[in-house]
């Protein structure tokens, strides 16, 4: 295909340019030629001009030197005077034949001739031309060219003095093919003398053949073209005329005529030899065109074949080295680079594909693939899933960059090791180790990895979380895997191990948890009923009254069946669906409140408040509205915020509390005891109670320690204006102690469980009047 | 000559007074024919006054390659002798009909004068020197009388006619032309005015230039 296209194109060129040039010096050859020829011609014909008259001139100056020394004769002017014929007639033939003259005559002043030596003039005769006579009275002489007999003859006449003019004497030599010869071997030109009387002519002859001689007219400034002689059979003979003698009855012209036939012969040669040359050339060039096209066609296929290999995706061909042309050479250059470069591109995208760009680890993809080949040939290995703990907040706390150069530092890290591992999502990242590690290597490895990450600003130290896989026991597909391995870190996460191995149990946990992830935010959609308030009364101690109660959640799930609120209250947080549920007690609470107001029992509910709820903004504002909007005074509730909550972000906490404060809402420690708080800061918290741990409650009737704490609780609460909810009274026992410390209040199973609000309306007036404390 | 023939009508001047006519003799461009011959015969012409005397030995002398002078009238049967005063050498001859005749003049040596028999006009050449022309007139019985330089002659009679030759009538030098005198007021120079040729002496050279000659 290619080496047709190119060697036509080639050779169409090649063709074309051989073609023009040789056709322009054809033809430049040819107008040079004519041009040349021509003036060669004219050339020919001035010289032949010059040299016939010269020739005439000099016969004339002959003619004349001997008719001068004839006519200076003594004997011969005697001869004449005497009219001694006889004599005149022997002296004429005498000179004549000295000199060679064809004509010898004498002619007498009337103009008759009185002697003469040939037939061509007759004696006797009228000498024809009055005109040359006048002119020889005039000027002593007169020389001219005249036809005799059919001859033409250059004749002069000379005056005969004895002393004036008593006769005049006439030489003449004729103008014959010799002459004529003689004058074309000078001027190698056919020479035709004619004479023409009027327009008629008289007398001609010529060099050339008579058939020729006569057409030679035509020939007269011609035009010649080596084209109209060789092709169009145009004559060859080109003449030129010019006159001897110019009077009208007697007009003597010279026609000079070359054959051009030899010039363009000369002519043809070259011309042919061009042709010959340029045919040869065009060979030449077909045969040096096919190679060339060749040479270039056959890198080019070759070129061909090797961008369809490179197509399919081999980039390792090696190019033909026998390359001679610079341009195929920068070609093959460019192709070799353009190799190189696909296959780095290719290299770069292949690896971009396989690889996370930040860590250079491995990327889910490529990790998924290998899994896939380990699950196939049944291989055991072991999976370790990594993953930072609070790799968000990192974030959030140091900034993108940080955390990624942080993170990248892990990765860098932990490719020390064998194996190979890949980062899945954000901070978490799963290792595939070549051989099974054991919990101490990996506790090494841990230690290691979480090696602070330090710059000239901030110091992160990061803390990991190790959750294992056993396969294929715990997983022998991908997407059993992938679950198992999200179950293994979340509880990971959640528990204080941070290593650990996965078992079936924190699946079912996992299960268990995401279920009731599930049916809370179902249950919180308000189309089902599944969610309670139960309220516990806290008897007030003083009062001996019921003043306050605490509401406590209740959930049967239709599907879970009863939920503890431990079990799905720590879900709700862990799931972010906190502040619904939160929303959802307050509201009840709201409600209830109303119900209880209407029945005419004043009691204060406390809700429990995470510390979610207490950093979240709008709860106050929602539980205001709501207050608003069922017409409750803001004295029927009040919250209890448990102790260990308020440790993660205590100055925040302490503003939102004060903002509940500052609404005129009670607020409640619970479980105060078990957190870790500072007792410093309890004279910043804006709260009005206490609630103590029922841990320290629940024995207090035996426990001596217990009784201690208690106390001293009681009165540090009371330093600081605080009042104190005892939690987790049992038994009477421990009521009486309480009311001898002076605590406040007092809630637990020995005052009433946590009941439905109808039943607690029904106990609260039931118990109005109950004695609590045997006075 | 000249002086003779002025003598010779100045003796006849008494007479012949009143009796003159005084002729001018030009060409048609108004040039004077010096040199022309007049003739005339009268009808009541006296037996010739001029009775055979001896002739005297007429000159025509070759001074400077000319003949002196151009034009020489003499008597029929009268000798002229040629007596060369050029240092030169020259061969005179005539081919004229009333006498041919050809002399070799050398320088110092006397050559017998030429006796002219025959009346007519006699043209002289010199062979050596083709320039040189000269004309001896020989007469008859008639009158004859010379023009001078300005083509002045003037005549002792009133002929009707009168017969003029010149050498520049015609080619041949034969011609004589007649010319009736009308109406001629004495005192008066009478013109007469002549056709004339050119010959071809003077104009030869011309044609020889021609050739090459210097």
């Amino acid at each position: 295909m290619v080496l047709k296209t190119l060697n036509f194109q080639i050779f169409k060129l090649t063709l074309g340019l051989l073609f023009f040039t040789s056709l322009g010096i054809l033809i430049s050859v040819w107008t040079n030629t004519n041009q040349h020829a021509e003036k060669q011609l004219e050339r020919d014909l001035f010289i032949a001009e010059n040299v016939f008259q010269q020739l005439l001139n000099s016969q004339e100056q002959q003619l004349f030197n001997s008719a001068d020394i004839l006519t200076s004769d003594f004997g011969f002017k005697q001869s004449i005077a005497t009219k001694d014929n006889a004599t005149i007639v022997s002296v004429l033939e005498n000179h004549g034949q000295r000199i060679g003259a064809d004509l010898m005559a004498v002619i007498s002043l009337d103009n008759f001739i009185i002697a003469s030596t040939t037939q061509a003039l007759l004696a006797g005769d009228f000498f024809p031309d009055q005109n040359m006579m006048n002119d020889v009275v005039n000027n002593g002489g007169a020389t001219s060219l005249m036809v005799f007999n059919g001859k033409l003859y250059q004749v002069i006449i000379i005056a005969v003095n004895a002393p004036s003019m008593i006769a005049s004497t006439l030489l003449g030599f004729e103008m014959d093919q010799a002459l004529l010869t003689q004058l074309k071997n000078i001027t190698q030109l056919e020479t035709t003398i004619s004479q023409y009387v009027g327009n008629e002519k008289q007398f001609s002859i010529s060099t050339l053949q008579l058939p020729l001689a006569d057409g030679v007219d035509k020939g007269i400034d011609k035009d010649i073209s080596w084209f109209g002689i060789y092709f169009l059979n145009d004559s060859p003979l080109v003449s030129r005329q010019f006159s001897l003698q110019e009077s009208a009855d007697n007009k003597v012209t010279v026609i000079l005529t070359e054959d051009m036939s030899a010039i363009f012969n000369d002519f043809f040669e070259l011309q042919a030899n061009i042709s010959l040359v340029a045919f040869l050339a065009l060979l030449l060039s077909l045969i040096s065109a096919y190679f060339l096209a060749n040479k270039l066609s056959q890198p080019l296929k070759s070129f061909a074949l090797l961008a369809s290999k490179v197509a399919l995706g081999q980039y390792q061909q090696k190019l033909d080295s026998r390359i001679e042309l610079k341009e195929i050479k920068k070609l093959s250059d460019a192709f070799e680079t353009m190799q190189q470069n696909i296959q780095a591109r290719e290299g770069k995208i292949i690896y971009q594909a396989n690889h996370d760009l930040l860590t250079d680890l491995k990327n889910r993809r490529y990790i998924e693939q290998g899994l896939k080949q380990k699950f196939v040939k049944q291989e055991h290995f072991q999976a370790i899933g990594i993953s930072v703990l609070g790799f968000r907040d990192i974030n959030d706390v140091f900034g993108y960059q940080n955390g990624d150069q942080c993170l990248k530092k892990i990765a860098t890290a932990l490719t020390i090791n064998d194996g190979v591992s890949a980062r899945l999502s954000g901070g978490e990242m799963l290792w595939l180790p070549e051989s099974t590690k054991s919990i101490e290597e990996l506790i090494l490895i841990k230690k290691f990895l979480e090696a602070p990450y330090i710059t000239d600003e901030i110091t992160i130290k990061p803390k990991l979380v190790f959750g294992l896989l056993n396969c294929p026991d715990d997983g022998d597909e991908l997407a059993l895997f992938f679950k198992r391995l999200n179950i293994v870190m979340d509880e990971a996460k959640l528990s204080d191990d941070n290593i650990l191995t996965f078992k079936p149990s924190y699946e079912e946990k996992y299960t268990r948890r995401l279920t009731i992830v599930t049916e809370l935010k179902r249950a919180l959609s308000k189309e089902v009923n599944e969610f309670s308030l139960f309220y516990q009364p806290k008897l007030s101690l003083s009062e001996n009254s019921v003043t306050n109660v605490e509401a406590l959640i209740r959930w049967h799930s239709a599907v879970l069946g009863f939920v503890s609120p431990e079990e799905f209250i720590t879900v709700a947080e862990q799931a972010g669906i906190i502040n619904q549920v939160t929303d959802w007690v307050v509201e009840r609470a709201v409600i209830d409140a109303k119900t209880m107001l209407a029945n005419n029992v004043n009691v204060c509910i406390a809700i429990n408040l995470s510390a979610h709820d207490i950093l979240n903004e709008k709860l106050l504002a929602n539980i205001l509205a709501l207050l608003q909007e069922h017409n409750v005074p803001k004295t029927a509730l009040s919250f209890e915020i448990t102790e260990s909550d308020l440790v993660s972000d205590p100055d925040k906490a302490i503003a939102e509390m004060q903002k509940y404060r500052d609404q005129g809402f009670a607020l409640a420690i619970d479980d105060f005891g078990t957190g870790y708080s500072s007792l410093e800061y309890l004279k910043n918290l804006p709260v009005s109670a206490l609630k103590i741990d029922k841990s320290f409650v629940l024995q207090l009737a035996n426990e001596k320690s217990d009784q201690h704490i208690v106390q001293t609780v009681i009165k540090l609460a009371h330093q600081f204006k605080l009042s104190i909810i005892a939690e987790g009274i049992e038994d009477q026992t421990s009521l009486e102690l309480l009311q001898k410390w002076h605590c406040e209040y007092a809630q637990g199973y020995h005052i009433s469980r946590p009941i439905p609000l109808a039943d607690f309306i029904t106990w609260h007036q039931s118990h109005q009047k109950h004695e609590w404390i045997a006075l | 000559m000249i002086k003779l023939f002025s003598f010779v009508l100045l003796s006849m001047l008494p007479t012949a007074l009143f009796a003159d006519t005084m002729l001018v003799i030009k060409d048609t461009y108004g040039n004077p024919l010096a040199g022309a011959v007049v003739s005339y015969t009268l009808t009541n012409t006296l037996a010739p006054s001029e009775a055979p005397q001896k002739k005297r030995v007429a000159v025509m002398d070759q001074v400077d390659k000319q003949f002196k002078p151009r034009v020489l009238v003499i008597e029929q049967g009268q000798q002229v002798s040629f007596p060369n005063s050029d240092n030169i050498r020259h061969h005179v001859y005539s081919f004229s009909q009333p006498k041919p005749f050809e002399i070799k003049l050398y320088k110092g040596k006397n050559s017998q004068p030429v006796t002219f028999e025959k009346q007519g006009l006699v043209v002289l050449g010199c062979n050596i020197h083709d320039s040189m022309v000269g004309y001896i007139y020989v007469k008859g019985q008639q009158k004859t009388y010379l023009s001078d330089a300005d083509g002045k002659v003037t005549l002792h009679d009133k002929p009707e006619e009168v017969t003029i030759w010149h050498e520049s009538l015609s080619l041949s030098n034969s011609e004589r032309r007649t010319i009736k005198l009308t109406n001629i007021t004495p005192q008066t120079p009478y013109v007469i005015e002549l056709r004339t040729v050119t010959k071809s002496i003077n104009k030869k050279s011309s044609f020889k230039k021609r050739f090459g000659d210097k």
